[in-house]
């Protein structure tokens, strides 16, 4: 200062001494406080007593005196009000000189620089933070996503692989289904048409006819219930048992009563039949040398009999339970002479039961109305049709069989 | 003499970890969601029961740690022990922490400490693992998680640090 002139001097002390609130302590070697000046109020520091301890009283120099190195500097400590001073110690003797220097400005000043720069950082460290994690959920999506497919590639083989087993198996269950048939049983001329379409792939039913010896022609039709795979190896079972009795060293008789032969099947069916699957069947034989027709009915939709006077008949005698329900059921048989000219139509309840948009059942009335009715279209052909037209584009509810007995004349010989 | 022990602990760990929020948990019961930067020091006391001997902790709550100022060492002059103070959603702050403790060791000795894992209540993005804190405490280090939010674990914390200075 001595240098200064005193002007410049007195500004200075000025400067440091009023706008910098410049505040002194003094500490004795008894740690106690002796001397205080300056502007303590502007750091709180009032109510201040001389001659008593000081660190009780300035609880912020706790751990920096007595003074372990000299001078000492402690930057930008906040006092009370929110003021920050920095504190210049040093020794003098046993006295320690504490100073504060106003720097609340600075401070402030620095906050705001540092608040931002910080605030910054954290946002970077969490955008990092929030990539890390979206990189990893994009790993695991994608992963995921891999898995996916290679599933979706799996399944779609596993599906193509069942399409063309279940349509081989479809071509196979519909060559069961024979052509159709014209020809001489005994003394009448006949001609058996018939129809088999499942609703899906494979169905559950079965329509088949056969011929024993010259006389005897057996008509049969079923209905396996449920539909898909599992009714179509029932269907084909249910087949193979008749086809077996077919070339049985008895089958005149046991198709001559064909509640015999219903018996011998139905008894094979229900045995170990654990997941109690049943088959509605109308097995029919037709003598042609005593024009009559013996039926048995397990459960079946009742045959539809036109007349050759138009006359349309139904044939609901015979009943007996579904094959595969009860090992040891009894069936009956009933019998109807047939003539010249009249036709026998056994259905599936997959005519029946087909639905039109509003659900209600095409039923057995119009089955009649169709068979009274004689056309240049065939039946068959004929009774498909309107029920097509009935469901009016709607899927298929279920399997249809049908076989259509036709008696002619008696061949001139 | 007076009955009275006073002591000078300080508040250390990365910058935004919560060290300010925990003091004013502990002094005055509250908890700001603002977050405000701390520039120097802040000095607060807070007076404690110690097995009926008074004990007063003058609680320095020194600026954070950060990649441009690092910690002040000269602000531990004279500290009786200190708090650790990590943020258990940013796993660098343990690191940070870490090396906080490693540096006053080799300054001033090894001092009484506590490991704080702040922000507790941040349970959806906590990343410190029970495992990680299992081997934090295998080292023989006091660790606990704690929230100044909510105060979970704070009390507890001043607590265990004041008594092992008082005894």
């Amino acid at each position: 200062m001595k240098n200064l002139p005193r002007v410049l001097a007195d500004r200075l002390q000025a400067l440091m001494y009023d706008e910098r609130s410049v505040a002194y302590l003094r500490i004795d070697a008894d740690l106690k406080l002796s001397d205080t000046g300056g502007h303590l109020a502007h750091y709180g520091l009032t109510g201040l007593c001389l001659n008593e301890p000081a660190l009780e009283q300035l609880y912020f120099l706790e751990g920096l005196v007595p003074l372990a190195e000299t001078p000492l500097l402690v930057p930008s400590i906040e006092l009370l009000g929110g003021r920050a001073a920095d504190l210049h110690l040093h020794l003098d003797g046993g006295t320690v000189w504490v100073l504060l220097v106003d720097v609340t400005a600075d401070r402030d000043a620095a906050r705001r620089m540092q608040q931002k720069a910080y605030d910054m950082t954290l946002l970077e460290e969490k955008e990092a933070l929030l990539n890390r994690r979206l990189e990893a959920a994009h790993a695991a999506l994608t992963e995921a996503h891999r898995e996916l497919v290679a599933s979706r590639e799996l399944i779609r083989l596993e599906l193509e692989r069942k399409h063309a087993e279940l349509s081989e198996a479809r071509t196979l269950q519909l060559a069961l289904a024979p052509p159709a048939f014209q020809g001489v049983v005994g003394r009448c001329g006949v001609s058996v048409d018939v129809v088999l379409e499942p609703a899906k792939e494979v169905g559950g039913d079965l329509v088949d006819y056969f011929c024993i010896g010259d006389g005897l022609l057996v008509l049969l039709l079923g209905d396996v219930a449920n539909k898909g795979a599992g009714a179509a190896l029932m269907m084909a079972r249910t087949h193979a048992l008749f086809r077996g009795l077919m070339v049985h060293p008895e089958a005149p008789r046991l198709f001559r009563a064909p509640e015999e032969a219903t018996r011998i099947v139905n008894a094979t069916l229900a045995a170990g039949n654990s997941g109690c699957m049943f088959v509605t069947l109308l097995v029919a034989t037709f003598d042609g040398y005593l024009n009559r027709l013996v039926y048995t009915r397990a459960g079946h939709v009742p045959p539809f009999l036109r007349r050759a006077d138009g006359v349309v008949e139904r044939l609901n005698e015979a009943g007996g339970p579904p094959l595969g329900l009860v090992e040891g059921a009894v069936y009956r048989s009933a019998t109807v002479n047939l003539g010249s000219g009249d036709e026998l139509l056994i259905v599936t309840d997959g005519i029946t039961e087909a639905m039109d948009p509003s659900l209600r059942l095409f039923g057995e009335a119009r089955i009649a109305d169709a068979i009274a009715h004689r056309s240049e279209i065939g039946l068959l052909e004929r009774l498909l049709g309107k029920v097509r037209a009935f469901e009016a584009g709607g899927a298929q509810s279920d399997d249809i069989a049908a076989i259509l007995l036709t008696v002619a004349a008696p061949p001139e010989r | 003499m007076s009955g009275t022990l006073q002591k000078k602990i300080c508040m250390i760990g990365a910058f935004s970890v919560g060290k300010t929020s925990l003091v004013k948990r502990y002094v005055q019961s509250v908890f700001s969601e603002t977050y405000l930067t701390t520039v120097g020091v802040k000095i607060d006391k807070k007076a404690l029961d110690v097995s009926g001997r008074t004990v007063n902790l003058i609680l320095w709550d020194v600026a954070g740690e950060d990649d441009i100022s690092s910690l002040r060492m000269s602000y531990l002059r004279g500290a009786a022990g200190y708090v650790l103070v990590a943020d258990g959603t940013r796993p660098s702050t343990v690191d940070v922490a870490l090396s906080l403790r490693e540096r006053v060791t080799t300054e001033y000795g090894p001092l009484p400490f506590v490991l704080l894992l702040n922000k507790y209540d941040l349970t959806d993005q906590w990343e410190i693992s029970d495992a990680a804190l299992a081997g934090l405490r295998d080292s023989g280090w006091w660790a606990r998680p704690t929230s100044a939010r909510t105060g979970e674990g704070v009390e507890e914390a001043f607590r265990h640090l004041a008594v092992s200075l008082a005894s």
